[in-house]
């Protein structure tokens, strides 16, 4: 029998090894790769010597007052934004938890948004608000007299910033929109005819039958947006060069500035910042049973 | 048993995905050897133009195969950063001289080669300003080959400015007259399409009013001198000439398509308008003017053919022999009618080549055409004093100081001597580190 047990360990590790051979070179080796450059000043040309700046790299994007604002304005962002779709999303997949006509077809066009590239959606945007012939702006000022010149949306750092996360919001809600609407589904009807006898309200049938029946999509939901979303570089960087958030700080160190050594360390710190967040929030769910 | 079976089969897959990820070889045998060439033409008519000249290439040169590294141009750079990082930049590539700028200061250029090929090629037939485009801070031997390039100035309706009895716009007082006279903000017309977006087409438009006012970033000994009386004057001008653009802050969509559709009747833009101009069978009716007040600046672009440092002898031997294949006049012609207009000659050569000189697009503008070419021995940029081509100026660009500065005084309606100061003092803390 203990013979048994250790051919069938042997053979187990021999079929895990594949993945774990993958996972090793393709996550911890560039992981632990990004780790030593961050500790040097690395030339772009791997002929020449990178020398050793210990913890400097780490000192001066610790004390930049722009790496502390890009992460004032992403964690903002991104709060503003997993909320915005997360709600929306919700919202859309309760209205949507009914038979009606055409029910099919309207699914189809709530996740254009979502499938759609990045690129399309934002040229459209960048139209919509052009400062000159922007449909928004047309309405605003032309057809509805909202304003007595055309706002300049996207030259403004608010307004920019408002829009970002409204883009954020519109195109990210479809996927939270899926979700809640494939776990709506398996909740029993029998739950709400129950509260219904006790005399439940809309709102405490929601808060006590729909929110613990979506908690483990809901904190999923949360979690995978809000790492997404804190790393955001394309939309935020296509649509506008007034938000700069952490992912544009990060692209711009390494790319415009071609210091690898102070990028590799930023995305150190972000690892970190975001590794405790999660862990402390998944604590937290399990901490109250929802996890 | 199942276990040996087991083990030999992962052993197996592993040493073919090992060998998949080692790569192939650079260099083949003594006879034959393969070269990268990577080159940001990724549209399928201009690749095609490209096989055809990497098979004659292959023809002539049977022992050499060239491997086409096709990138987009917006990752063109990130690409350049990441190959040459992992060892594997390509050992012939196409760059523009502003990055050829950051590839020398990286020691990524084998300036010997390239320098040397461009000798071979027949260095009098380039147009100096060309040549001056690309030639490194100590003036020793050239970062690339140019082989084609692009100019910018004031494009103007010629029809439209004589409506208001206007002519070519000769100097600063006559540009602004133009636009002010075409300004009606309340019909959404206005009198110039001026970039005024924070980012690069800004700075390049704004260093054509600079420089003509005798205004560089950096003095004749590359020390950083803008915050002084010519650039004060010079961004005032621009922030006057901002107010009869359309409002916002305008990129090269919002400039090409308030030209285009008559909303301004001049635009600063580049040659790249000119494939548009004629598609809209306009050719006539445009006309091309250089700012000036102290003296004539264009602003103008080179895209260059490089050879990578670090190459083995044979590797070298053919990059080299691919290059100079490249800047012959038959081939550059090919190369710059891949964009015919838009792409400019860099060489007397092509410029009076009979294929050039047919090609129906070029045709079309008639002399322009060759006002144009010959635009680039006026050709001024920032960082470049007398014949020292400083690389600073690259690590000042990437910064974004100077299209942050245009932009907060024409959009965000800013104070020029507080911005400008603010410039200042970004681009001494950029040069200190």
């Amino acid at each position: 029998m203990k013979n048994r047990g250790k051919s069938d360990m042997k053979l187990a590790l021999v079929l895990l090894f594949p993945s774990v051979f993958l996972v090793l070179l393709l996550v911890a080796y560039p992981m632990i790769s990004n780790i030593r450059i961050s500790f040097f000043d690395l030339p772009i040309n791997p002929r020449l010597d990178a020398a050793f700046v210990g913890l400097k790299n780490y000192t001066d994007i610790l004390t930049d007052v722009e790496f502390i604002k890009s992460l004032g304005i992403t964690v903002l962002y991104m709060i503003l934004a997993v909320a915005g779709s997360t709600a929306l999303g919700l919202a859309v997949a309760i209205f949507f938890n009914r038979p009606f006509k055409f029910r099919k077809a309207a699914r189809s066009l709530i996740i254009l948004s979502y499938v759609t590239p990045s690129i399309s959606l934002v040229f459209a945007w960048k139209y919509m608000f052009n400062n000159g012939y922007g449909v928004i702006n047309h309405l605003g000022v032309d057809v509805f007299h909202l304003f007595d010149k055309a706002p300049l949306w996207f030259d403004n750092p608010v307004s920019s910033f408002i829009l970002v996360v409204l883009f954020a919001i519109w195109r990210y809600f479809p996927y939270a929109f899926i979700s809640f609407l494939a776990i709506l589904q398996t909740v029993d009807s029998s739950l709400y005819e129950a509260a219904e006898i006790d005399g439940a309200s809309t709102w405490e049938k929601f808060r006590n039958v729909t929110i613990p029946a979506i908690m483990p999509v809901l904190i999923t939901i949360i979690t995978l947006r809000s790492i997404w979303l804190f790393y955001m570089f394309t939309d935020v960087y296509l649509l506008t060069n007034k938000v700069n958030i952490i992912g544009i700080y990060l692209y711009e160190t390494a790319f415009a500035f071609n210091d690898l050594g102070k990028a590799a360390s930023i995305s150190v710190i972000l690892f970190i910042i975001l590794s405790i967040v999660i862990i402390a929030s998944r604590k937290r769910v399990k901490f109250n049973g929802n996890g | 048993m199942k276990f040996k079976i087991m083990s030999v089969a992962l052993i197996f897959v592993l040493s073919i995905v090992l060998s998949a990820c080692s790569g192939g070889s650079k260099a083949g045998t003594e006879e034959n050897i393969t070269i990268e060439f990577m080159h940001s033409s990724v549209e399928q008519e201009r690749l095609a133009v490209i096989n055809k000249l990497v098979d004659k290439f292959e023809k002539e040169n049977p022992t050499i195969k060239i491997k086409q590294v096709p990138v987009q141009e917006d990752s063109y750079n990130t690409k350049i950063i990441t190959l040459a990082s992992a060892g594997k930049l390509p050992a012939v590539l196409e760059v523009g001289q502003d990055y050829a700028k950051v590839m020398d200061k990286e020691q990524l250029i084998d300036k010997e080669a390239v320098t040397k090929t461009l000798e071979k090629a027949g260095k009098t037939d380039f147009y100096d300003g060309a040549l001056r485009l690309v030639t490194p801070e100590d003036g020793k031997g050239y970062t690339g080959i140019p082989i084609s390039g692009w100019v910018q100035g004031i494009w103007f309706n010629k029809a439209m400015l004589a409506s208001k009895g206007f002519e070519e716009p000769k100097s600063w007082d006559d540009v602004l007259k133009v636009a002010k006279a075409f300004t009606d903000s309340g019909s959404k017309k206005y009198g110039i399409g001026l970039p005024t977006v924070e980012g690069g087409f800004s700075e390049q438009a704004f260093s054509q009013f600079a420089l003509s006012n005798d205004a560089n970033v950096l003095d004749g000994k590359g020390k950083l001198d803008m915050n002084n009386k010519a650039m004060q004057e010079a961004l005032t001008y621009y922030k006057e000439l901002s107010q009869y653009t359309m409002p916002g802050s305008n990129d090269t969509t919002e400039v090409k398509d308030a030209f285009m559709n008559g909303t301004t009747p001049m635009a600063v833009y580049s040659t790249y308008i000119l494939p548009s101009v004629h598609a809209e069978g306009d050719a006539d009716n445009i006309g091309f003017a250089i700012p000036q007040q102290k003296s004539k600046a264009v602003y103008g672009t080179v895209s260059a053919i490089t050879i990578s440092s670090g190459l083995d002898d044979a590797q070298k031997e053919a990059a080299e022999k691919f290059t100079a294949f490249l800047s012959e006049p038959e081939n550059m012609t090919e190369w710059v009618l891949m964009s015919p207009g838009g792409a400019q000659p860099v060489n007397k050569a092509v410029t009076e080549n009979a294929v050039y000189q047919s090609n129906e697009v070029v045709k079309s503008f008639g002399d322009l055409s060759t006002e144009i070419a010959t635009s680039f021995n006026d050709i001024q940029v920032f960082g470049l004093v007398g014949e020292k081509n400083y690389l600073k100026m690259g690590d000042i660009t990437s910064s974004g100081a100077i299209s942050k500065l245009v932009n907060e005084i024409t959009v965000g309606g800013k104070s020029v001597d507080s911005e400008l100061e603010i410039a200042d003092k970004k681009i001494k803390d950029i040069l200190s580190k």
